[in-house]
């Protein structure tokens, strides 16, 4: 009798679980975040004239999507204008890494050393490149000297551990105290050719196509360029019949609200001498 | 009567095959080394490192895949790892069952001067562990594949040579693990699980990829070491980093399976973008085997090809659903979508995603 009582209350509450599952999902929605681009002048092969040319600036940065709208996400807002962000120079800076190395990272917008190939050349000119190379070759690794070929090819395995992805664990640790208790429901790359980053299969939950929704998307880690950084916190309202892109086109000079994003801006200290100041 | 008296020695013979069949093998048979004896994979046996040396003293040996030597896990652990339980005990087995103990290793009858090891791993043997790879983790540490755009061509009318500086950086990307196939993979069709299996069978197609439509994937240690030979994590020697036991012993399928088999890698308008343009979800994974739905969505697609023009590629995407939808609507035969899929997945009912907007 038991038995047949939990089978009939199970059976009962079958059709409320799928209820359940439904309202959260009965669809899904790809959401895009479009480029920054500055304008510049770039030489027209065939004119010979100097044109404005719009080069996308936005590469491969990551975007988090979170549920509910700015008001939702208030206390994220909050952390995010509160929260001290070391800029990419200053962390090297304060590591006083030599003049060339930042120079190393800089030329090509680089955060850490694993971004390009570290050729025979850039040994030769970076002391902490030359210094890893030398480790390699010279100090045995579970009894092991490194031939000059692979010490070459895998400087970075003997770089002081700070220099080689001390950032990117700063990072890391940023965007963990920042998501403390909240979690994204996904987080995606912005690519390096079309400048876009889309978050696929977003789930709604209602298929209505009068029914919109309010998500909130940001990058949480400033992206630097051209002496300052910028946070972008953005509300999308999508529905069923309604998609959204967000172009990022304006870049504010200070921290503003333009239409439905907040854009927090930092002016980004210098690194002079070994030291990094305002 | 007879074929009664027939169709019961068949039976027989049958259960006799079968039967023999489960028979314990004879002892002289090489044995298979298990990961998964509690013996070999707990206690002090839990750490890799226990038995294995990174990197093996063999390291500078020629390679079987031709690579230039690097140090890796090249060869089986030493005898010493084996010793400790194997030569002891009332019937040590490395004395007892010599054909069947060292011929987990090697071949042949090993004497000091000519040890006669096999190759490390032995391929045909089953494989005991799977690996992870975070691309998560990886796309945010590596850069972009940057093409200088915005930089016009100079035409020189002197110039002296500067080989170093002059090069273009080489930003690690995708490619630094994934470059086209040199020879081309064993491939098939990848079934689409989430479609509905309904539609015509499928009809004739004769199309053959070619090795360009396909890229490889590191098949050792070699990518990995470049960066995590030591310091950064996971080091070479945290074996369990990246590679976990499996539940059971699995022969890994070398056949690469697609959903659109007819998407070429190479094409103009495809080989100039970076990959994660269309391998959207590429940069949200950290565990490959974990991802539900296609690494590519449809949307990637649609960017360029479900368009309003004139041109036929640039709507192809449309032009097949309209094709399906008036062949069924006139009663016709039913269109097959063989632009980008073969016969055997253009069968199938399109998938929602396919239609949305």
């Amino acid at each position: 009798m038991s038995i047949f009582r939990w089978i009939v209350t199970f059976a009962s509450l079958i059709p409320f679980g799928w209820m359940g599952v439904n309202a959260q999902t009965v669809g899904s929605l790809d959401i895009q975040v479009k480029n920054i681009s500055v304008s510049r002048l770039v030489k027209n092969e065939e004119t010979g004239k100097d044109e404005p040319k719009d080069i996308p600036i936005l590469k491969r940065k990551r975007f988090y999507i979170f549920s509910g709208g700015l008001a939702a996400n208030e206390g994220l807002v909050n952390k995010l204008k509160a929260a001290k962000v070391t800029s990419r120079e200053c962390f090297y800076c304060n590591l006083h890494a030599s003049k060339e190395y930042i120079e190393w990272l800089r030329s090509n917008n680089c955060e850490s050393p694993y971004c390009r190939r570290i050729t025979t050349d850039d040994i030769a000119k970076v002391p902490e490149f030359q210094a890893a190379f030398q480790k390699g070759v010279n100090t045995p690794t579970r009894n092991v000297k490194l031939p000059p070929r692979i010490a070459e090819q895998w400087v970075t395995t003997n770089l002081a551990p700070e220099l080689r992805d001390g950032f990117y664990r700063q990072q890391k640790n940023l965007i963990g105290s920042l998501l403390a208790g909240v979690k994204p429901l996904q987080s995606t790359m912005t690519d390096s050719g079309g400048f876009t980053a889309t978050f696929v299969g977003i789930p709604l939950s209602s298929s209505d196509p009068k029914v919109t929704q309010l998500f909130t998307i940001s990058n949480l880690v400033p992206f630097e360029f051209e002496g300052k950084s910028y946070v972008w916190i953005c509300e999308v309202s999508v529905g069923s019949a309604k998609t959204a892109k967000l172009p990022f086109q304006k870049r504010p000079d200070v921290s503003k609200k333009i239409g439905s994003c907040e854009v927090i801006v930092r002016q980004l200290p210098a690194c002079s001498g070994g030291v990094c100041s305002q | 009567m007879i074929r009664r008296r027939h169709r019961i020695m068949l039976i027989g013979t049958v259960a006799v095959a079968l039967a023999v069949s489960f028979l314990p093998r004879a002892t002289a048979q090489k044995r298979v080394f298990s990961h998964f004896t509690r013996a070999h994979n707990e206690g002090k046996y839990a750490n890799c490192n226990a038995c294995h040396s990174m990197p093996t003293k063999n390291w500078m040996s020629p390679r079987r895949d031709k690579l230039e030597s690097f140090p890796d896990v090249a060869t089986f652990p030493s005898h010493i790892s084996c010793n400790v339980c194997h030569s002891k005990g009332a019937k040590p087995d490395m004395y007892t069952d010599r054909v069947g103990f060292c011929g987990s290793c090697h071949f042949g009858v090993p004497t000091p001067r000519a040890p006669s090891v096999l190759t490390f791993p032995i391929r045909s043997h089953s494989t005991q562990f799977t690996t992870t790879f975070p691309h998560d983790v990886h796309q945010d540490i590596i850069a972009s594949n940057e093409k200088k755009l915005d930089v016009g061509i100079a035409h020189l009318v002197f110039a002296s040579f500067s080989p170093a500086d002059n090069k273009p950086p080489q930003f690690n990307n995708c490619a630094i693990c994934h470059m086209t196939e040199a020879t081309l993979p064993r491939f098939g069709d990848r079934d689409p699980k989430t479609v509905a299996k309904t539609g015509p069978p499928a009809g004739p197609d004769t199309f053959k990829p070619k090795v360009e439509f396909f890229k490889d994937m590191p098949r050792g240690h070699e990518s990995c070491f470049t960066c995590h030979f030591q310091g950064i994590k996971a080091p070479a020697s945290d074996c369990a980093s990246c590679h976990k036991l499996a539940e059971k012993p699995y022969k890994a399928s070398t056949i690469v399976e697609r959903y659109s088999l007819k998407f070429n890698h190479n094409r103009v308008g495809h080989v100039e973008k970076d990959c994660t343009i269309c391998h959207v979800r590429i940069t949200q994974s950290a565990d490959v085997r974990l991802m539900k739905d296609a690494d590519v969505p449809i949307s990637s697609c649609k960017e360029c090809h479900a368009k309003q023009e004139d041109t036929p590629f640039r709507k192809i995407l449309t032009t097949e659903i309209e094709s399906r939808e008036t062949s069924i609507a006139n009663k016709q035969p039913i269109f097959q979508c063989i632009y980008c899929h073969t016969s055997a997945i253009g069968r199938y009912e399109i998938p929602v995603s396919h239609r949305k907007q």
